[in-house]
């Protein structure tokens, strides 16, 4: 027992688990932003990178809340039951040449068996809150496992079968070409079932909050949420170590460093997956469970007798193998979406097409200008003649006659006059409730001499009620900017309204003189 | 080789420790009154629409659960076969392919019976 080696790589994972946990948190929450025309968090730190910092800080200070009615034990349990195997499977994957843990003879195995272990895991969660959310939740979970697992663990024994062993170390040195050109189908396959097994969109069933509010950790809080929030992006990781290893050949490449080359090909991986994620919406239980068991599950014994016959008749994998796995790969896809059509005749190649279609789009997002507003910096401008808030005086033009007064349906204006020492009314009193009102701007339509102009503002935020009473001084014409609603004649004064501080917006497809803002 | 399972159990041993600290920290941190611990009734009640909770959710499962299971353990058992055959492909030749086909076509014969008998249909 080598005690150095044991210890040094028991503090290396660790550090790399929650290090690249962290990179992994930030760095899906920027691409998922630019997938979708944002910024993504961008205040901690520069680029936001101290974001997911900022967040474990402010998870850790939370109280942790336990649901009386739920079980204590199984509700504590939970969480570390599903951390622990996430941190485990990393004793098997090489970071680089002679850089793992336990290169185990039975490596895929062990990382199939550990892995699925969390599961158990995300049950106790949901079942130990006692709660019908978390319960469905959990639900979904069994279901969904008992479906993937399958075609997951399937997918992998062609990867064996090329590389003759099941020791990690040993599959990496066996790609001399990438598994992923001679196991096209298995690859897919493998990707698929990998983003079922992590809980990530398009299977992401577990937690759909726009279902079940959380899912299996509703009845979570503090730091026992953090765990399962570094969980998902700890599995994100190990997946992406996974494929790496075993379908993009690890840690070999020419020029760099191994352990660089190890880094680059589990952040591409990651890339896709968030990509994916950016891009398909969530699937249902049962169509999640037929698409596994009649198309997945079939394809993957297909790929494994496939690629049998290919490693007895071309041991060294020759070129035109490869094209022809592509070719059956591509095949056998169309070919089982023909025969086998699932429930209405639901055909997977038809998707095909819309599925590539709509990375394609995502994809071209990514080179598009954000149209975040960084809003206390950057302000739009509004509409011309927006109803904003805080109604406008005119002192100088106002004779008192009290029509908005009269007009005003919620009866929030009150004024008080006396006669003057020529003639007319002088305005003692104008307190408008800004509280109440409800922005219909009836009192400046029924003004005749265009005393009072709707406010151009949008930002109202007071820390008393009284304070959103206007008085005679603060609704003063000076001091503020007027709306051009029933106002016309100062319309032209106005700024135009602008929809981007930076670039222009245009639609997806690019039709520009379409409509006035393009957009809609 | 031996070694690595060492190093496997040491390092399960090590995770583990890891993953039971992690949620003692907040407790330790509210001994030291870092992290509020204020339970209430309301706080500590079951999430759900505002109102109190009808039933336990401790429910019985859907037997539909169940025939997926029998399949699921039927052919996770499968594979374990597979994987030494995997392994040895090389020398068992195409005798060992045909005798791993003839394997799974008996398995694949109640896969479609499961299929043709809408066992795999959420109805």
């Amino acid at each position: 027992m080598d005690w150095a080696h044991l210890g040094i790589f028991v503090v290396v994972i660790i550090a790399f688990f929650l290090i690249m946990a962290m990179v992994f948190i930030w760095l899906e929450r920027r691409l998922i932003g630019r997938f979708q025309i944002r910024l993504g968090p961008n205040r901690a730190g520069p680029f936001g990178v101290l974001q997911p910092v900022a967040d474990a800080i402010k998870v850790l200070i939370k109280e942790d809340i336990v649901p009386a009615r739920g079980d204590r034990w199984v509700h504590f349990l939970a969480p570390i039951i599903v951390f622990t195997p996430i941190l485990m499977i990393f004793a098997v994957i090489p970071f680089g040449e002679r850089a793992i843990l336990a290169d185990l003879n039975i490596g895929i195995l062990y990382v199939v068996a550990i892995s699925s272990i969390g599961t158990i895991g995300v049950f106790m969660a949901g079942w130990g809150s006692n709660n019908k959310y978390s319960l469905i939740g959990a639900m979904r979970t069994v279901a969904q496992m008992v479906s993937y697992e399958i075609p997951l663990v399937l997918s992998t024994v062609g990867v064996v079968l090329i590389a003759g062993s099941l020791s990690m170390v040993s599959i990496v040195e066996g790609q001399s070409i990438p598994f992923i050109l001679l196991q096209p189908l298995g690859f897919l396959i493998y990707f698929l079932g990998a983003s079922a097994e992590m809980n990530r969109t398009p299977f992401d069933l577990l937690e759909a909050e726009s279902e079940i509010v959380a899912g299996f950790h509703t009845e979570y809080s503090g730091l026992k949420f953090a765990m399962f929030y570094l969980t998902e992006y700890g599995h994100a990781l190990a997946v992406s170590a996974i494929v790496t290893t075993l379908y993009l050949s690890g840690w070999m490449g020419p020029g760099l460093p191994a352990f660089l080359w190890f880094l680059i090909k589990v952040f591409f991986v990651f890339f896709l997956v968030v990509w994916v994620r950016s891009t398909l919406p969530r699937f249902r239980v049962d169509q999640l469970m037929g698409f596994a068991w009649k198309y997945l599950f079939p394809l993957a014994l297909v790929n494994i007798f496939v690629t049998a016959f290919e490693v007895l008749l071309w041991p060294d994998f020759p070129w035109p193998v490869i094209f022809a796995n592509i070719f059956i790969a591509g095949a056998l896809i169309v070919l089982w979406s023909r025969l086998f059509p699932l429930e209405g005749g639901v055909r997977f190649d038809r998707y095909g097409l819309g599925i590539a279609k709509g990375l394609a789009l995502t994809f071209r997002h990514l080179f598009r200008t954000p149209i975040t507003v960084q809003y206390p910096e950057e302000r739009l401008n509004t509409s011309k003649r927006i109803r904003g808030n805080e109604l406008l005086w005119d002192d100088e033009a106002c004779n008192g006659c009290g029509a908005c007064a009269r007009a005003c349906p919620v009866g929030i204006i009150n004024l008080e006059t006396r006669r003057g020492p020529e003639k007319g009314l002088l305005v003692e009193r104008l307190d408008i409730d800004m509280g109440c009102c409800l922005f219909c701007g009836l009192c400046v339509e029924a003004c005749p001499l265009g005393a009072l102009f709707m406010g151009r503002g949008y930002e109202r935020a007071t820390y008393r009620r009284g304070q959103l009473v206007m008085d005679k001084e603060r609704l003063a014409l000076a001091g503020g900017e007027p709306s051009a609603y029933a106002s016309p004649q100062i319309e032209a004064a106005l700024p135009e309204q602008t929809l981007l501080v930076k670039g222009e917006m245009r639609g997806s497809r690019g039709h520009k003189g379409e409509g006035r803002w393009g957009w809609r | 080789m031996l070694d690595n399972y060492g190093y496997i159990g040491i390092f399960l041993i090590v995770a583990a420790v890891f993953a039971i600290a992690l949620p003692l920290i907040p407790y330790i941190l509210s001994l030291l009154g870092i992290v509020p611990r204020k339970p209430d009734q309301v706080k500590s009640s079951t999430y759900e629409c505002g109102m109190d909770t009808v039933g336990s959710s401790w429910v019985q499962f859907n037997f539909r659960y169940y025939l997926f299971a029998l399949l699921f353990v039927i052919f996770d058992v499968q594979v374990v076969f597979l994987y030494p055959w995997a392994v040895a492909i090389r020398q068992l030749g195409l005798f060992g392919i045909i005798e791993m086909l003839i394997f799974i076509s008996i398995l694949i014969v109640g896969f479609i019976y499961a299929w043709r008998k809408r066992t795999l249909e959420w109805k």
